[in-house]
């Protein structure tokens, strides 16, 4: 293995050319093969984590297993048009949900939010993509904050932490007040606009 | 307001302080570390990062909107983005150095530095995260860019003045530099008052 | 082969000359993770993983390498296994690859893994590299891991998102943000450096 020494400067350059053209080729090749290989499961990992979202946004607990979440979903959730689905509970109640998106400290915040039958009580929230800073704006997607919600009545106003139980209020994130009045935000405005896109649809 | 994203206001102060890549995400740490003793060195290391952040956001914006998505090569991108930095720098060293032989003496050292600077390549996929447009995007990649100026300028400014302190055994070096790392990071978060931001 | 050296090599990445509290490096891009211990997990495996193959392959090219394009050349093979981890992360465990979000592809900026590529890959046998690799990612890995076991538990009172403080425990939020990280990483080289390598750098 003592290397190649090419004699001349021309040479060294084609070869110099030649080496980087042969090493982009092999590497970006392997990637791809793995990408193709990996297509699949990722798109359907995607799709099912939207699925869980939607369910968590009705308020019903989605199982672990993925099977038994596209089973649940093909079952329960019927969608209306690209912004709101219609999702039959265990009870028998329908309840809706919809897609919305606000504007964050960074960027945008994807959520889904469900109102119950009668468009006046929420069943859950799930902010399922946005870009806030890890530990504070993207405490929006934590259990305590989204379960917060549930079974209240809007519109919303943010509270300091810990005093926000009551219809009407939420505790917001101490140290992200923009991402908070962005999530009340998302919620308010899909109260206010459910009657009009519901009746639209049906 | 909404689908437009925040403001290019909001966002270029949110990357300078609040935000900042290096005090909140630790992205450019091991320059930062290396090269803050001294406040000459320090600007122009991060004179030289914003530019090269500032530029390779607009590339790297443009190489992924017109190039990557339409061809459905979206997996490809950290190779993309970060030969495009490497290749932005290279070029700049080759320009700098026909051009001014000044500013290639004062930049020259500190490019080939940048290349592996984590700061440039997390705006690039910050980016994309965050769906920024083209006019987002530089104005972040211009304020993560003075964001990690301001940061290593000041300490480098407090490294400087630490010079004839006495600092415990073992904490000198690199454990007193993150020491002042984790007070800046405090002290920036205080910014947030300011304008109201998180 | 040489098990000799593979020992030295071993012994020296995970103690005196390990990378994070001795050099101080490659801390860009997962420190910002260290808030949960599962996530740090997971990258500090997507890390060992990718020192250790980028060090072989680098290794295993070096006498072919033009001296232009080193660089291009050794980024462009640690982005392709970056890339690689990032796809199996995201077809395997999808909950934490989103959590993770860019910081997997913030690997390939990790200075551990250039400078080990640089300062050992170029100069020696592919197998000594990879255990080099492998043994460098491990030693910055395990200091991390306390880090992120002691941020979380301070943090937010859980160890591996399950709770093992009680209600009484008042959590200190300042661990979870940005600072914690720097001073936690400031008192574990303190410990360290005073207490375990004090005979080291001669007279002070």
């Amino acid at each position: 293995m003592s290397g190649r020494k090419p004699r001349s400067k021309g040479r060294e350059r084609l070869f110099t050319v030649f080496f980087m053209f042969a090493v982009t080729v092999v590497f970006v090749a392997a990637v791809s093969a793995a990408h193709l290989f990996a297509r699949d499961a990722i798109k359907r990992n995607e799709s099912l984590f939207l699925k869980r979202s939607v369910l968590a946004a009705a308020g019903i607990a989605a199982p672990a297993d993925g099977a038994a979440v596209e089973k649940l979903y093909a079952d329960r959730v019927r969608a209306a048009d690209g912004r709101h689905y219609r999702v039959l509970r265990h009870d028998g109640d329908a309840v809706y949900v919809f897609t919305r998106r606000g504007t964050g400290l960074w960027g945008p915040i994807d959520a889904h939010v469900g109102l119950d039958a009668a468009l006046d009580r929420l069943t859950g929230v799930d902010f399922y993509a946005h870009g806030e800073t890890p530990g504070l704006g993207a405490r929006i997607s934590e259990p305590w904050f989204t379960a917060q919600f549930r079974g209240k009545k809007g519109p919303f106003r943010p509270q300091p932490e810990g005093t926000g139980a009551a219809d009407g209020r939420f505790d917001a994130v101490t140290g992200a007040t923009v991402t908070t009045t962005a999530a009340g935000d998302i919620v308010n405005g899909v109260i206010a606009d459910a009657p009009g896109i519901v009746g639209g649809g049906r | 307001m909404s689908g437009q994203g925040p403001g290019l206001f909001t966002i270029f102060f949110a990357a300078v302080f609040t935000g900042n890549i290096l005090l909140t995400l630790y992205l450019g740490m091991c320059s930062f570390l290396a090269v803050s003793r001294q406040v000459r060195t320090a600007i122009g290391l991060g004179a030289a990062v914003v530019f090269v952040m500032t530029a390779t956001s607009a590339i790297n914006w443009l190489v992924y909107y017109y190039l990557l998505l339409p061809f459905d090569l979206d997996h490809l991108k950290y190779i993309v983005f970060i030969i495009v930095v490497a290749a932005f720098v290279q070029l700049v060293e080759m320009v700098i150095e026909r051009v001014s032989e000044p500013l290639y003496q004062a930049l020259g050292i500190f490019l080939p530095l940048i290349t592996v600077n984590c700061a440039i390549l997390g705006a690039a996929l910050f980016m994309i995260i965050r769906h920024y447009s083209l006019a987002q995007s530089v104005v972040y990649g211009a304020g993560s860019g003075v964001g990690w100026l301001v940061a290593i300028v000041a300490m480098a400014g407090i490294r400087e003045r630490l010079k004839n302190a006495r600092i415990p055994r073992g904490l000198d070096g690199a454990g007193i530099a993150l020491i002042i790392a984790g007070i800046m990071a405090m002290a920036f978060m205080g910014f947030a008052g300011m304008l109201g931001l998180n | 082969m040489n098990l000799k050296k593979m020992r030295t090599v071993t012994i020296a990445n995970l103690g005196r000359e390990n990378q994070v509290f001795v050099h101080v490096l490659g801390i860009c891009s997962t420190l910002a993770v260290t808030n949960d211990l599962r996530n740090t997990l997971v990258m500090c495996l997507g890390l060992i993983f990718t020192t250790g193959l980028s060090n072989l392959t680098i290794s295993a090219l070096r006498s072919w390498i033009p001296q232009r394009v080193r660089m291009m050349v050794t980024t462009l093979i640690i982005a392709a296994y970056v890339i690689i981890v990032d796809i199996v992360l995201k077809a395997t465990a999808p909950d934490i690859s989103r959590q993770l979000g860019p910081y997997v592809g913030l690997i390939i900026t990790n200075c551990i893994i250039m400078g080990r590529a640089e300062a050992f890959a170029l100069t020696n046998r592919p197998l000594l590299s990879l255990v080099d690799g492998i043994t460098a990612g491990i030693g910055y890995s395990w200091v991390l891991m306390v880090i992120a076991f002691l941020r979380e538990l301070m943090g937010s009172g859980t160890v591996w998102g399950i709770a093992v403080l009680g209600d009484w425990w008042v959590k200190w939020s300042i661990m979870v943000m940005a600072p914690g990280a720097f001073f936690m990483l400031a008192l574990f080289v303190w410990v360290v450096k005073g207490r375990f390598l004090r005979d080291e750098g001669g007279a002070k």
